[in-house]
């Protein structure tokens, strides 16, 4: 049985998600808390952002958008509450996911980057950490289906400056790109790469005490 | 520490405060006269330990006949369901994995949701790796691990396993009246504090058989080494609550409780509990521990009142010495002549000044006597 369904309704599970919002809403709050707590003595962090899922974000990822099929969409969709912290050098980057691994229990900790040292592209730092339990909402409990983890995405300002807009108008948005759109896009990305390589170096030689 | 000695009792929870735990959601709806649980399979075997052995013997054991046993294994599950030992614990990952693979859960999981064939290899290989878990300090055991499926989560598994620690007991029989005693050693104990158990739980689904509970009846650090086999070997888990965390938690509770309380004997048992963490080397300690360990049974229900909603009391962590220096605001000075002066929590004490003279640092220390008395070594 998958979301996509006739048994496993939409409406049945946009009804749940939007009953279980205002406790996702209380989750993302200790969360935000703790995490802006735990990185106050960090030095290089542009900023720290969460989010709770919209409903109608929710039900396009669960049922709408070419992915995989989720039978519980309830607890598999794993960003329903999800964070971003952008730093402003690489190096940045290690000095946040082992603030952050030491701290709370990940399931996954992935570097996404091309394949290919041919390309460029997408970079970040994706992790899943366990919801630990002195962070759970009241009554979360009682909850049935639900989320059991947060995501968290670490980038630099340059990889989060490529990825935004075209996040927004063409994975998501739909537009199109030919292959000379598609190559200054990709353009766009080396050249990013490039400036946080230079401006890495900057911190290293010439910023950092 | 204060000077009366007084009785420590468990200190009442605050029930609305604090959810129910998986084992006293369990119990509840056992005594409402629900059946909470279905059995869907049971497997025991007699595990050896057999860690670092050259040659492995597969633990004898296999399928339990569930219809015969199944007051005996719903009660397994009910006596093991003690909410107050509970620790919640995560299964342990590797980075750059997108797979979650993990051993441990890979096989709960198998035994879980796949056919007969596939449940019993796996509760097979649960056993061996247990036994391979297990060094020469601790004792053969039963090895017992369910599947229960709850008829109101479609497709939800828990998978429960304990082990019992061997017992050799005495059997009795009368014949024509003569008695007969005989030692039996396939006997296991039920009730033993060096029983084990764990369970997990979930859907057969990337999501599924994160996180679980343990059950740790060994509070002492000693036996904690030995009882390391079970989280760290044998399950490939970590605590759900990580040092610093548990630490930060810890420190935050003893100043809200310092902040709060009327009484000068608390605050004095606070600082004195936090001193001794700051002083021993790698301390482990859990918010009950602390509380056992340096308050008195006012200042204990006082502190555990203030503990955050939903952190496991029980939960041992190791102190995170840079999170106490770091959150601990309090300064103890050691003068010249060995006298030793702690400042209190409070951010502004004029009472304590440090003054600068003739290049070096001096403290003055002024203020009217509230309380004086003798104490001595034994």
């Amino acid at each position: 049985m998958s979301a996509s369904s006739p048994d496993v309704s939409r409406d049945k599970v946009l009804e749940k998600y939007c009953s279980i919002e205002p406790k996702l809403v209380e989750l993302k709050q200790n969360i935000q808390e703790e995490f802006s707590d735990l990185l106050s003595d960090l030095d290089n962090i542009d900023y720290v952002s969460f989010r709770v899922k919209r409903p109608e974000s929710f039900i396009e990822k669960a049922f709408d958008r070419a992915g995989p099929d989720y039978e519980f969409p309830l607890e598999q969709i794993e960003d329903q509450v999800a964070g971003r912290i952008i730093t402003y050098f690489r190096d940045d980057l290690e000095a946040v996911k082992k603030i952050l691994q030491e701290n709370f229990r990940f399931v996954e900790s992935t570097r996404r980057g091309p394949d290919d040292v041919q390309q460029f592209g997408y970079e970040g730092h994706h992790l899943n950490f366990n919801i630990p339990p002195h962070l759970e909402p009241h009554s979360w409990g009682d909850i049935e289906e639900k989320p059991q983890t947060f995501e968290i995405q670490i980038r630099t300002l340059m990889m989060h400056a490529w990825i935004e807009p075209q996040h927004q108008y063409h994975y998501k948005g739909g537009a199109e790109l030919d292959e000379d759109g598609k190559r200054k896009l990709f353009w766009i990305a080396s050249q990013n790469w490039g400036a946080d390589q230079i401006y890495n170096e900057l911190w290293r030689n010439y910023f950092k005490r | 520490m204060h000077d009366s000695q007084v009785a420590v009792r468990d200190p009442p929870l605050d029930q609305e405060k604090r959810e129910p735990s998986y084992g006293q959601e369990l119990l509840d709806r056992l005594e409402l006269g629900d059946d909470p649980m279905h059995i869907e399979r049971a497997h025991a075997f007699k595990v050896p330990p057999q860690k670092g052995s050259k040659t492995v013997v597969e633990p004898p054991g296999g399928t339990i006949d569930i219809d015969r046993a199944r007051d005996t294994l719903v009660r397994g599950v009910v006596d093991n369901a003690d909410s107050d030992k509970e620790i919640p614990v995560t299964f342990r990952f590797e980075e750059e994995d997108p797979d979650r693979e993990n051993d441990t859960r890979d096989l709960m999981m198998e035994y879980a949701f796949g056919d007969e064939d596939d449940a019993s290899q796996s509760a097979a290989t649960l056993a061996l790796k247990l036994s391979r878990s297990m060094d020469e300090r601790t004792d053969e055991c039963l090895f017992v691990v369910t599947a229960i499926s709850d008829p109101e989560r479609p497709g939800y598994r828990e998978v429960s396993s304990w082990t019992f620690p061997n017992e050799e007991a005495f059997t009795f029989e009368v014949h024509e009246g003569q008695a007969k005693i005989d030692t039996d050693s396939d006997v296991f104990s039920r009730d033993s504090d060096f029983r084990k158990a764990a369970t997990f739980g979930g859907r057969d689904t990337h999501t599924g058989f994160l996180q679980g509970y343990v059950l740790d009846l060994q509070a002492n650090r000693a036996s904690r080494d030995v009882a390391n086999y079970w989280l760290n070997l044998f399950l490939d888990s970590m605590l759900a609550i990580s040092d610093p965390q548990g630490t930060k938690k810890l420190i935050q509770t003893v100043r809200e409780t310092f902040d709060k309380t009327h009484r000068d004997q608390t605050r004095e048992q606070l600082m004195s509990g936090l001193t001794n963490l700051r002083t021993q080397e790698n301390a482990t300690t859990s918010f009950v521990q602390f509380a056992e360990g340096y308050l008195d049974l006012e200042a204990k229900e006082e502190f555990l009142s203030n503990a955050p909603d939903n952190i496991p009391l029980n939960s041992p962590f190791t102190v995170d010495t840079d999170q106490l220096e770091k959150r601990v605001q309090y300064r103890v000075y050691t003068l010249d002549s060995g006298i030793q002066v702690t400042t209190s929590m409070s951010e502004e004490n004029g009472a304590v000044q440090v003054i600068e003279q003739n290049g070096q640092r001096r403290l003055r220390l002024e203020d009217v006597i509230k309380n004086e008395r003798i104490k001595s070594r034994r």
